[in-house]
């Protein structure tokens, strides 16, 4: 039906490049931040070089340039070949593209200058925010005109997932990032005091809910059944899982803010439907997994869909924790510790990090006509990357329940059994192998940059050339 | 509760929150599906050539933990606060829950440090017990300005020397913690007419500690001395503990002492804050911390 249709796959090789690129660099700067921590020389006293800075650096890297390339490549890439038509406009997707570039660069040279609104993954002054916002606003015309000229009447479920994503991230955005500008540089937020604490988490939350959850869950539900070359699990489920998703994550932020000014109605509204969420985020992981019932075999041979299914494992295994990290009584033990750092990135390596591989692994060979480079490479990256991960988990885990414990822990006269830099002195061999891990992940990306690298400049084409016309 | 403007936010909250919740079980409810006769048929979609969609059911594992969910949350907002300023049939509030745990701890551990104060200062420091104790608490509240040896950094002072600026006797150290000390050297570069005059008296200074000046500068600088330093440093430089004026002769220096510091501390000055503790740990554990301080 669509040999007319000529796909926009120019913008989707470009965002799905960069990617790759972003993704090294966000993660060599998270690399290097975790190196400090564990040796505090390593920032050579060099404003621009120390934790603080570079911190918000690696967060907004990974979620924004990394992640957010991943979303703009695959939405762009899904949302043509399940409508059957070509993206909307042309120039508004080549302008989110190069926009979406100079954000990231804005933001490279911002945050180690120590410019920043101080609010957590929110932290580009107000000039960058306003170009965020043009990119966005471009972005929804582009995906949701390219959703109302479809051919194909039924929207996949994939879309209304991307959909879902575009539309909160626009509304937290604006939201949260209201400020009056003083200078250039320097603004101050709309909201003061627990007030703006609340408007912060709510968007620190939904960041996570929609922009890192929603969103992966649309590349999830394109990438698997077409890896697996099997149907989704369940329709039902994905309706049902959707709309209990985006009704029930808005209400979760209260619970980063458990026992503070915050008031105890507010705290206790985040917690119960934190864990109402429980259920909800397991139903997309059941539609991943149980789509691969009857064709499990392809998971000893196909490096892809390892990436993928032990991406939604991940998935599954974090939305679980967060649940349980948001009651109360847990948090009261894990808040401000390592735990949470642990949890992030379970989350962000296993879910976010490997279901983005995963895709790239599927696209960057279509897009450019070629076979893979090496499957084994691609092997080895998976391995590679997963010991990172555990290594990566395991140490924040042990070294948060350590630090929750020893910062509780009294003497039988009422006085503290640790003071706070014993408890530092203890998380120094988790520190070492923290950063281990995250140099193993690092280094699995470098090995998928240089495959696929490989790939595309190869001068064979792919014996069996991409079903779709490509085009752009 | 008295954060609500009116009791329209309290309505408001606890109607969209339990509506919110109630409206979940029939979206997973009557969406639930069953299981067919037979092979499970796809929704007959398909997209992007290949891509399709089975219409499976919901699985009963999922639906019941969904449902285990909403039922725990309502069971939870009955009990404790959550639908607007409706406080919770077990009345917890964690105001409420941090006032007795502090309770609970208050009468547990006050008695002991109680105990403790009932022997002077100067004799408790031979309690090795109670010096255990007070080395904790010194760790906690004391260490991050004055190091966990005590031996403090620039602009906290070393605790375990013999100098002491407001005085190192059992009770003065005890008032210091208690009550706290505010320490200012006013800044002396207008008064000194310019940066000259700050030179000078700076190699005064250092002629009086017995350390190598410019002795031209230095008897330029002993006139702005007399006349401006010596009410509170003395005439010989040995400060007075009363006023918490330090010592310049005896080569301790709290924020240094290169003539550049020595400089800087008489033209710009200098403010030292030691934060009073009483409210902070009561008046035995001070008592503790000043008999740890005291035997160091």
């Amino acid at each position: 039906m669509n040999e007319t249709v000529r796909y926009n796959d120019k913008v989707v090789r470009q965002f799905a490049i960069m990617t790759v690129v972003w993704g090294i660099v966000g993660m060599l700067v998270g690399v290097v931040i975790a190196a400090q921590l564990a040796w505090p020389a390593l920032n050579f006293d060099i404003a621009w070089l120390t934790f603080g800075r570079l911190r918000p650096l690696h967060t907004n890297a990974v979620i924004f340039a990394f992640g957010g390339c991943a979303l703009f490549a695959t939405s762009y890439y899904v949302v043509q070949r399940t409508c059957g038509v070509r993206l909307y406009s042309d120039f508004l997707a080549a302008l989110t593209f190069w926009s979406w570039q100079v954000v990231i660069v804005l933001a490279a040279v911002s945050l180690p200058l120590g410019i920043t609104t101080s609010k957590e993954y929110a932290e580009l002054e107000w000039p960058i925010d306003i170009l965020i916002t043009v990119v966005w606003v471009s972005y929804a015309i582009v995906f949701f005109g390219t959703i109302m000229k479809r051919r194909i009447p039924h929207v996949y479920v994939a879309n209304w997932f991307f959909a879902g994503f575009i539309l909160a991230v626009a509304v937290l955005h604006v939201v949260n990032s209201a400020a009056m500008p003083v200078t250039l540089f320097k603004s101050y937020s709309a909201y003061a005091g627990v007030q703006d604490a609340m408007v912060q988490w709510w968007y620190g939350h939904n960041a996570v809910g929609f922009f890192l959850t929603a969103g992966f869950l649309g590349i999830m539900y394109y990438f698997i059944p077409k890896q697996a070359n099997r149907p989704v699990y369940s329709y039902r489920l994905s309706v049902v899982h959707f709309w209990a998703l985006v009704f029930t994550y808005i209400w979760a932020g209260p619970h980063h803010l458990h026992y503070t000014a915050l008031p105890d109605w507010a705290q206790s509204l985040g917690m119960v439907f934190s864990l109402i969420l429980l259920a909800p985020s397991w139903g997309g992981m059941v539609n991943g997994i149980m789509t691969l019932s009857g064709a499990w075999e392809k998971l000893r041979s196909d490096p892809i869909l390892k990436f993928l299914v032990v991406s939604v494992s991940f998935y599954g295994m974090s939305t679980f924790e967060g649940p349980m990290m948001s009651i109360k009584t847990v948090n009261a033990l894990s808040h401000y510790t390592d735990w949470t750092i642990g949890h992030v990135h379970s989350g962000a390596l296993g879910w976010v990090g490997f279901i983005s591989i995963g895709a790239m692994y599927y696209l960057i060979p279509r897009l450019h006509g070629r076979e893979l480079y090496s499957i084994r490479l691609a092997d080895a990256h998976f391995v590679i990357a997963t010991i990172g991960i555990v290594l990566y988990i395991t140490a924040m885990w042990v070294s948060g329940i350590m630090q929750g414990l020893m910062w509780r822990a009294i003497n039988p006269d009422g006085t503290l059994t640790y003071s706070f830099i014993e408890s530092v002195q203890a998380m120094h061999p988790f520190y070492i192998i923290r950063f281990l891990g995250g140099l193993l992940y690092l280094v699995g990306m470098l090995l998928m940059a240089y495959n696929l690298a490989r790939t595309i400049y190869s001068p064979v084409p792919a014996a069996q050339p991409s079903a779709a016309p490509t085009g752009g | 509760m008295a954060d609500f403007t009116s009791d329209f936010w309290h309505w408001f909250i606890a109607i969209v929150t339990v509506l919110s919740i109630l409206a979940l079980f029939p979206l997973i409810l009557l969406n639930r599906g069953h299981k067919p006769q037979g092979e499970v048929e796809t929704s007959g979609h398909v997209w992007d050539e290949d891509l399709k969609e089975y219409n499976n059911p919901l699985p009963a594992w999922w639906l019941n933990l969904f449902v285990i969910t909403l039922v725990f949350g309502l069971g939870y907002l009955i009990l404790y606060p959550g639908l607007g300023s409706f406080s919770g049939l077990l009345n917890w509030s964690s105001t409420g829950q941090y006032e007795e745990e502090m309770n609970a701890a208050r009468e547990r551990f006050d008695p002991i440090f109680r105990q403790y104060a009932s022997v002077p200062i100067h004799e408790r420091t031979d309690n090795e017990d109670a010096m255990r104790t007070g080395r904790r608490l010194f760790l906690n509240y004391c260490a991050q300005c004055h190091g966990s040896d005590a031996h403090g950094s620039p602009g906290f002072p070393d605790l375990a020397d013999d100098d002491w600026i407001y005085g190192g006797q059992p009770d003065q150290i005890y008032q210091s913690i208690l009550n706290g000390r505010v320490g200012i050297m006013p800044p002396w570069e207008t008064p000194l007419g310019g940066s000259e005059g700050v030179r000078e008296v700076t190699q005064y200074v250092l002629g009086l500690g017995g350390r190598e000046h410019d002795s031209e500068l230095a008897a330029a600088g002993k006139t702005k001395y007399n006349q401006l330093c010596v009410a509170c440093h003395l005439p010989d430089g040995t400060g007075n503990t009363l006023l918490g004026a330090p010592n310049l002769v005896d080569d301790i220096w709290l924020y240094g002492g290169s003539s550049d510091d020595i400089a800087h501390s008489i033209a710009i000055g200098r403010n030292g804050v030691m934060p009073p503790h009483e409210k902070l740990l009561g008046e035995d554990r001070v008592h503790l911390l000043a008999a740890y301080v005291y035997g160091l």
